[in-house]
């Protein structure tokens, strides 16, 4: 949320509130960020020792989960939910990382799972940087059934 | 806004036919653009008899300069509410030949009905960000739902333009098609609100809500950095 915005615009008017996204903290951002961090590492080096894999698909891997994790590292040190624009990396990470990996996953595995959880928190957590963009389907976890799946997959 | 009294219902969709065109937002996350141009069609359409209606190209080039989509997959993540409003009040979007939209954009809390009310009616259509619990997958009235999918943001933050109320429900518009949201719902439900004040508009409604000081609103929202 840009403060200064916000601020400014509900100055210019008078009576007009400033809206807030109730429940949203720092600490529930940092925490499904790392989530998604730790569920992305845990499914990519599952899907790395499967045999067959091209080391070009690694190296691919590889550099989304960099840039997952620094930008986890970078929303951890922030002291505001203005991290819009590192979880706009996060999210296009995860949502380059998903299809690459899910042609390698052997049908039934339970790395599936993780995978659809990955996807799942993407809604969540634009939501809490201010970004809309709902796609017109519908996640197939819940944020809450996907963080449980993510922290059984980081074990 | 607050020496405004609203009146009990109001429509400004009724000024454009809605024909389930989703702008493209059936196969991209672009429904901020999609917001704006439906806001922009409904404006039009009350203060000039413009009767144009806004495209998928038009939706998804506008996505393309709001959120730095490049066309992929990846970057298809949807649009920052406060970067493009910053981005509409400062280099508005074209429509049509001769026409820019510069709007003044000011925030409300949507929660509270009255403002909301007023400002549909006096300021014209607004635009909401939802976070959409899942359970409103293929309604046509949004209420609270309960359970684990009618929990907020289950389905993601969406944005619509909301253009006509009644005593029971706000109408929004979302892809393409018009939905009811229930005045408890938007209360649940809505992260934001963002009324877009349009000079133009003004003069066409004969309306001066007690209050808005369009000059310094302008001047303010020309001088926000990107």
């Amino acid at each position: 949320m840009n403060t200064t915005r916000r601020t400014l615009l509900a100055l210019s008017v008078s009576g007009l509130a400033l809206a807030a996204c109730a429940g949203t903290t720092v600490a529930t951002l940092a925490s499904d960020v790392q989530l998604v961090d730790s569920g992305a590492a845990s499914l990519a080096a599952a899907v790395m020792q499967l045999a067959g894999v091209p080391a070009a698909t690694i190296t691919q891997i590889q550099g989304y989960l960099a840039t997952i994790d620094t930008g986890a590292s970078a929303v951890a040190a922030t002291e505001t939910t203005g991290a819009t624009s590192v979880v706009q990396q996060i999210v296009a990470a995860v949502q380059a990382l998903v299809p690459v990996v899910i042609p390698l996953i052997p049908g039934g595995s339970a790395l599936e799972p993780v995978a659809n959880a990955l996807l799942s928190m993407v809604p969540a957590l634009l939501a809490y940087v201010g970004v809309s963009g709902a796609s017109a389907a519908v996640p197939v976890y819940t944020p809450d059934q996907a963080r449980l799946i993510l922290r059984a997959a980081a074990k | 806004m607050a020496a405004l009294v609203a009146p009990v219902a109001c429509d400004w969709h009724r000024t454009i036919a809605l024909d389930g065109d989703a702008l493209g937002n059936d196969a991209h996350s672009n429904c901020l653009p999609c917001g704006a141009l439906r806001s922009i069609q409904i404006r039009r359409a009350v203060a000039a008899g413009d009767a144009r209606k806004p495209t998928a190209e038009q939706a998804l080039a506008l996505y393309r300069a709001w959120s730095g989509w490049d066309g992929t997959e990846a970057t298809d993540i949807g649009t920052a509410s406060d970067s493009a409003a910053v981005a509409w009040a400062r280099h508005g979007v074209t429509w049509g030949d001769q026409w820019d939209d510069i709007p003044s954009i000011a925030a409300l809390d949507p929660a509270n009905a009255g403002h909301v009310k007023a400002a549909v009616a006096f300021l014209g259509p607004i635009q909401l960000d939802l976070n959409m619990p899942a359970a409103w997958q293929g309604a046509t009235t949004w209420t609270v739902i309960s359970g684990s999918w009618g929990q907020p943001g289950t389905w993601g933050s969406h944005r619509v333009c909301a253009g006509r109320y009644d005593q029971q429900c706000l109408y929004a518009i979302s892809w393409g098609t018009e939905v009811r949201i229930t005045w408890a719902a938007l209360a649940t439900y809505a992260l934001n609100a963002e009324a877009s004040i349009s000079r133009s508009w003004l003069e066409v409604a004969g309306v001066s809500p007690t209050g808005l000081d369009l000059a310094a609103l302008e001047q303010e929202s020309r001088s926000l950095a990107v």
